[in-house]
């Protein structure tokens, strides 16, 4: 009888993909919820591309971590966000990548003063190299900008509706009963690689279904304290505690008078238990 | 138990959508944590004869001066002069300066002590806000204004966004200390959903067919080029288009109508020997 299994562990596993093949579908209403998103005249400016599967969430939380060196080795916030949140990359499902695609190119044109203050549009127009009328990126100044992880000056009123545009789709995850998260760091590693296409700006939202939201109440240094490098740990050294007394089965079995086998209430070390009630006078 | 009538509630209805909007706004995830500072204000009742207030002078009485707010003008006026109850929820936060430290160049500037050292002498007001402003501030204001546009929606009331509204709402002090601001329609519950704003019968007939034509025609010549707030589009005409608007008019040229009818005469005439010839 067909039927869908669904369990958190282990990861990678059918019933396990059982589960975050929802959570693609989640980021597929989300995506959705995105583009119906109000925006400045109605005007579209959105696009949305969906990453899942074990290879590529690797790919983006490597890139992730990159970004932490972008700074000093002062910058400690900065480092530990960026590898904090790298982690957060490998326990999601899938990770819903909204880029703006008018906010480096082509702005409302209304005039509201976001941007740089004052009626006009100038401090956009005049950030960059233009031609008529049009932003025209063969002219730009590559040692300048290169360095940059975006391409400003940003139309800020198409920013905004960018932001509104996520905000619905994080809003949906809150009545789909899924956990979701928009991060800067993701965002701006899924601009380097290039999945939402014509974006200059990017924000990734990690989405994912575990009994425990990976994105909230994490430890300090969690880059090393995660349940992956927990596991890791355990599974590096289990084997060797295991292995370090000979102990041939098929020979010999430890005998009930050494205390193999227990009586239900026994206790599991008298004598520690006889120093315990010795000192506390209790039972 | 008496059956009340969705009119009698209405009001009731309208503000409880507007703190679920409110309360969403500040439930938002930001990605500048509390730096942005994202505030909520619900302006109903009588207060909101001040937007009307706002927007006359703008729009002119019949319109004709921005005709893309005179909907917004007349929809709160319509609204106030029929006691159907309505609220607006203003969402802002301020963006005017950057504590992140990303450094990211999304304001043109390569780290945000560049940003600010510029901002701190050049903060100046815009159409509907004020700048400049870091572009993530922004991102966050514009989440908050998701969420509270969404939740307005899910309680199956109408729920627009509109930047007059929250001009408007920080010029009379309803919202203070911000520079980015909108607000979120809520109501009237009279209609169906997407039929409260601009398909109301208060805005039939505010323009008639010549109008609507000659607005359409300003647009088309230049390719639809810059947002016609003002109901006149601007040209591009060169890279400082933006520093001296210069604007698209359609009118008739006698002097040209005048060249072309005689380019025709004297193409045909010269083409007048020629057909002698052949009749030959």
């Amino acid at each position: 009888m067909p039927s869908v299994y669904i369990k958190e562990f282990p990861a990678w596993t059918p019933h396990d993909a059982n589960r975050r093949e929802n959570g693609v579908l989640a980021a597929r209403l989300m995506a959705n919820a995105a583009l119906t998103a109000p925006k400045g005249g109605g005007v579209d400016s959105v696009e949305c591309a969906i990453v899942y599967g074990e290879e590529d969430l690797e790919r983006i939380a490597r890139e992730v971590e990159q970004l932490a060196y972008r700074k000093k080795i002062t910058a400690r916030l900065w480092r530990q966000r960026m590898f904090t949140e790298a982690v957060m990359v490998r326990e999601s499902d899938a990770v819903l990548f909204i880029g703006s695609y008018r906010a480096g190119e082509t702005p409302l044109d209304a005039g509201c003063g976001f941007c740089g203050g004052g009626p006009n549009c100038r401090y956009f127009y005049e950030g960059h190299v233009t031609k008529y009328g049009m932003v025209d990126r063969l002219d730009v100044d590559i040692e300048k900008v290169s360095k940059r992880l975006i391409h400003g000056p940003l139309c800020t009123l198409r920013v905004i509706d960018f932001g509104i545009a996520v905000g619905a789709a994080v809003k949906l995850s809150t009545n789909l009963l899924v956990d979701a998260m928009p991060f800067f760091s993701v965002g701006m590693a899924g601009l380097r690689l290039g999945y939402c296409r014509q974006s200059h700006v990017v924000v990734g939202v990690c989405i994912s279904s575990k009994q425990k939201n990976p994105y909230v109440d994490v430890l300090p240094d969690y880059h090393l304290m995660h349940m992956e490098k927990v596991q890791d740990t355990l599974r590096k050294n289990y084997v060797i505690s295991r292995i370090v007394y000979w102990f041939d089965y098929r020979n010999w079995v430890p005998k009930a008078s050494e205390g193999a086998i227990r009586r239900p209430g026994a206790p599991w070390y008298p004598e520690v238990e006889a120093k315990v009630e010795e000192e506390t006078g209790e039972e | 138990m008496p059956v009340q009538s969705i009119q009698a509630v209405a009001q009731d209805i309208v503000l409880q959508a507007a703190r679920a909007a409110a309360a969403a706004a500040i439930g938002a995830p930001k990605l500048t944590g509390d730096r942005t500072g994202v505030k909520t204000v619900i302006v109903y009742g009588e207060d909101l004869q001040a937007f009307v207030d706002y927007l006359l002078p703008l729009c002119g009485p019949d319109g004709r001066l921005n005709t893309y707010m005179f909907g917004d003008y007349l929809c709160v006026k319509d609204a106030l002069e029929k006691g159907d109850p309505m609220a607006v929820v203003l969402v802002g936060g301020n963006t005017l300066r950057s504590e992140l430290g990303w450094d990211c160049g999304a304001c043109g500037f390569s780290s945000c002590a560049e940003f600010n050292k510029y901002a701190k002498d050049h903060i100046a007001p815009g159409g509907v806000g004020i700048g400049p402003g870091c572009n993530w501030k922004a991102f966050d204001i514009g989440m908050a204004q998701g969420f509270a546009v969404a939740a307005a929606y899910q309680m199956g009331v109408t729920g627009r966004l509109h930047y007059s509204y929250g001009a408007a709402g920080m010029r009379a002090g309803f919202i203070e200390d911000v520079s980015i601001c909108a607000g979120v329609t809520i109501g009237p519950v009279r209609r169906a959903l997407w039929d409260e704003w601009y398909n109301r019968p208060v805005l039939a007939h505010t323009f008639n067919y010549d109008e609507l034509l000659k607005s359409a025609r300003q647009v088309f010549p230049h390719h639809f080029a810059g947002f016609c707030g003002r109901g006149d589009p601007p040209l591009r005409y060169s890279p400082e288009w933006q520093a001296k608007p210069m604007y698209v008019r359609y009118l008739e040229d006698p002097e040209y109508e005048e060249k072309r009818r005689k380019a025709v005469t004297d193409a045909l005439a010269a083409m007048a020997k020629y057909k002698e010839k052949m009749k030959k």
